[in-house]
């Protein structure tokens, strides 16, 4: 079997074009979708995201600012910002929010007295990108708290008292506060300290998470794109018998003591190395293009990509083995990928799809994929989270791969 | 010598076409054996058959002893197939698909190598080894497909037509590399539709048509079957049943092939001779146009056989 691999990964190595397409693809899609939606700031582009404010600190003037300023500006472009009470756990549990922003009681004197303080982001599991934007953005306040904490807390507190006097403040004393504010900015904004307002994020089950790589769309989209492309890898590997069956290749190999089993065999295995290479050149380039920070579990990520590559491999096997030529095999495949693309999260995120197709996403491969590794990578997710994923695309696999295997070889049979 | 080729009976049926129909014959250890037959005439069929690529619907093949039907795999092990279409992977070098072939029938190491190496001077492409192959023109990829065939060094090679569509120089390499072949103890079945080749090749042939096998043997036992003699070939403006009942009349002539206006006939060597016939001919008030008087080949055999040119 190896001799049949080792020929067509170096027909492919020989004859690169086709790869370097599908290795292309992806980046491109990631480039222009990216450039689009997160480049020209086209707030249309994005949907609304509903985020629930719980302020348990309710007098604070820290909490009181956040929970003014988070409707402000452009945050009004893309947030939907509804201020809660207690229901707000409920309302999670009934999934009608992306996340939940928690402040916790005297969130601002803790700040003020440099204690150790904790923003709790709830995020709904059912959804993925949209979360994730609210922790990263919830990240981003916490940075600013924690430096300003650090840097100005004895300014913070004249100003405090400042806020809370009924007397309008001198204009001197505003003006030494203000100018011991910008001397110490200037002066320590090349260091860095360790936190002391952090993001804890938690799922709305309450398992906690770590907080993984930092969110970037370019990344994302790339991770779309390239579960799409592993498709076509997949229907060009096993669409490649059909190409070997008109040039007579096939039929040789057939006239050798090699029966058609070990050829459609090698055929699959060579689609799923040739899978996991692409995927791993695709990551490589997300990593060196900064789209992408190294996942957590690089274990989990490989053995995800050897998952779908044969769950891909074994699914259009099965389409392909349904059908009588090449050309039939070219239109099918392409059909199943741009229809599993659509659903299962390949070509818009699946936060964004109605329900009814967020629901057939779970029956697509891209979806666990695409799920799979966005987890990985943005959630700083490992092995055990994500073996569900792994065993639903292994177990695809297997199936269709038997099934295909045995209508192949019933179709080559006699090639003649 | 004993038989590493039996066919027995050999029977294909595609729904109601019979694409081959009961042939039978054998080939002996170091032969050549010819199967001369128009296009369409169950060449391939066979071939294909007889290397396990297709179920017979009925017969039976031997190769060495052993049946291709209870123990393919064995069988396989023992042949070189030779395709009719050019089959080899285009984006790799000459080198890298004669290891590839060689390496499926688990050759490797030094003994690969030497073998690619002495295979790749046999048909003249030493110097394009490396080279990727479509590059290479029809005759070097012909040439290439026939040492694909034979890097497993098998006792059997089957070449289904390996000249079809090249060039005379690449034509009489893969000529001369199938006798050195034979000669060197190997078992060839040839197929072809090219007489010469048939002629100058085969230590014996067989001649299919419509699936069978209207006659087998030696070159010259074959062109006997015409008759000793003369082939005298008419055209004229006369009916086909003036001419049958003129040469009825001729002493020393016999009717090979006769229709309107044009007729082959034998002029039988212990006859009274060619003039003796046309003066025959002429005085029973027949004139032609045309007349050419040559040695019997083939090609009138199959002729004669199947009632139209091995070409057509």
């Amino acid at each position: 079997m190896w001799v049949l691999i080792r020929k067509d990964l170096l027909r492919r190595w020989r004859s690169p074009l086709s790869t370097i397409v599908m290795i292309i693809f992806p980046l491109f899609m990631s480039l222009a979708i990216g450039s689009i939606s997160g480049g020209s700031g086209g707030g249309s582009e994005f949907p609304r995201i509903k985020v629930l404010l719980q302020n348990n600190d309710k007098d604070g003037f820290l909490s009181n600012a956040i929970m003014g300023s988070a409707g402000q500006g452009e945050n009004q472009e893309y947030l939907d910002l509804v201020e809660v009470g207690d229901e707000g756990t409920e309302m999670m549990n009934e999934g009608k929010a992306s996340a939940m922003i928690v402040l916790p009681e005297n969130f601002t004197a803790k700040v003020f007295n440099r204690e150790p303080v904790e923003i709790l982001v709830v995020r709904n599991p059912a959804e993925g990108i949209k979360p994730e934007i609210v922790v990263q953005g919830a990240d981003v306040v916490a940075t600013y708290l924690d430096q300003g904490a650090r840097l100005l807390g004895e300014e913070l507190g004249i100003i405090q008292v400042m806020m809370e006097s009924e007397n309008i403040p001198a204009s001197a004393k505003v003006g030494a506060v203000a100018a011991g504010i910008t001397t110490k900015i200037d002066g320590v904004e090349k260091y860095l300290f360790p936190p002391l307002v952090e993001i804890g994020s938690v799922k709305e089950d309450g398992a906690e998470e770590d907080s993984g790589g930092g969110f970037n769309v370019f990344g994302y989209i790339l991770i779309m794109t390239t579960v799409m492309a592993l498709l076509f890898v997949a229907t060009r590997s096993m669409g490649d018998i059909f190409e070997e069956q008109n040039n007579g290749m096939l039929k040789r190999q057939l006239s050798t003591p090699m029966g058609i089993g070990m050829i459609v065999g090698a055929k699959t295995v060579f689609g799923v190395v040739f899978g996991v290479i692409v995927m791993m050149v695709l990551g490589a380039i997300g990593l060196v293009l900064g789209w992408i920070s190294p996942p957590v579990d690089l274990l989990a990520a490989v053995l995800l990509g050897i998952s779908f590559s044969l769950a891909a491999c074994g699914f259009l096997a099965l389409v392909l083995s349904l059908v009588r030529t090449e050309k039939q095999a070219g239109i099918l495949g392409w059909l199943v990928i741009m229809g599993m693309s659509a659903i299962g999260g390949s070509m818009m995120p699946i936060d964004n799809m109605p329900a009814p197709l967020q629901a057939a996403a779970r029956y697509t491969i891209n979806f666990w994929a695409v799920d799979g590794y966005t987890r990985l990578v943005y959630s700083g997710e490992g092995l055990n989270d994500i073996m569900g994923n792994i065993v639903r695309l292994l177990i695809i696999g297997a199936v269709t791969i038997m099934v295909a295997q045995a209508l192949l070889v019933r179709r080559f049979r006699e090639v003649s | 010598m004993s038989a590493v080729l039996e066919v027995k009976d050999l029977r294909k049926e595609f729904g109601d076409l019979t694409a081959v129909d009961g042939i039978s014959f054998d080939i002996q250890e170091g032969e050549i054996f010819g199967f001369l037959g128009p296009n369409g005439a169950g060449k391939t069929t066979s071939i294909s058959m007889i290397c396990g690529l297709l179920k017979p619907t009925a017969g039976e093949v031997f190769v060495e002893g052993v049946s291709i039907l209870k123990n393919p795999r064995e069988v396989k092990k023992r042949l070189g197939v030779v395709p009719q279409e050019v089959a080899i992977y285009e984006e790799l070098s000459a080198r890298e698909n004669l290891s590839f072939w060689g390496g499926i029938f688990g050759m490797g190491g030094g003994g690969l190598k030497n073998r690619v190496d002495e295979l790749l001077e046999q048909v003249g492409l030493e110097d394009r080894a490396k080279e990727p192959t479509k590059n290479f023109s029809g005759g070097m990829k012909r040439r290439l497909n026939l040492a694909l065939g034979l890097v497993h060094d098998p006792k059997l090679i089957l070449l289904d037509e390996p000249t079809v569509g090249i060039d005379p120089q690449a034509r009489r390499n893969i000529l001369d590399v199938v006798k050195a072949i034979a000669a060197d103890g190997r078992t060839v079945l040839y197929t072809t539709h090219y007489l010469e080749e048939a002629e100058e090749l085969c230590d014996r042939l067989a001649i299919i048509d419509h699936g069978k096998i209207l006659s087998q043997g030696t070159v010259g036992e074959l062109k006997t079957q015409l008759g000793e003699g003369s082939l005298l070939t008419v055209q004229g403006d006369f009916p086909a049943a003036a001419l049958s009942e003129a040469v009825t009349g001729v002493e020393g002539l016999l009717p090979i092939e006769i229709d309107d206006n044009r007729a082959m006939l034998l002029v039988s060597r212990d006859g009274p001779g060619v003039s003796h016939s046309l003066e025959g001919l002429f005085s029973q008030g027949l004139t032609f146009d045309d007349i050419t008087i040559k040695e019997p080949n083939l090609e009138d055999l199959f002729l004669k056989l199947t009632g139209r040119e091995l070409r057509n």
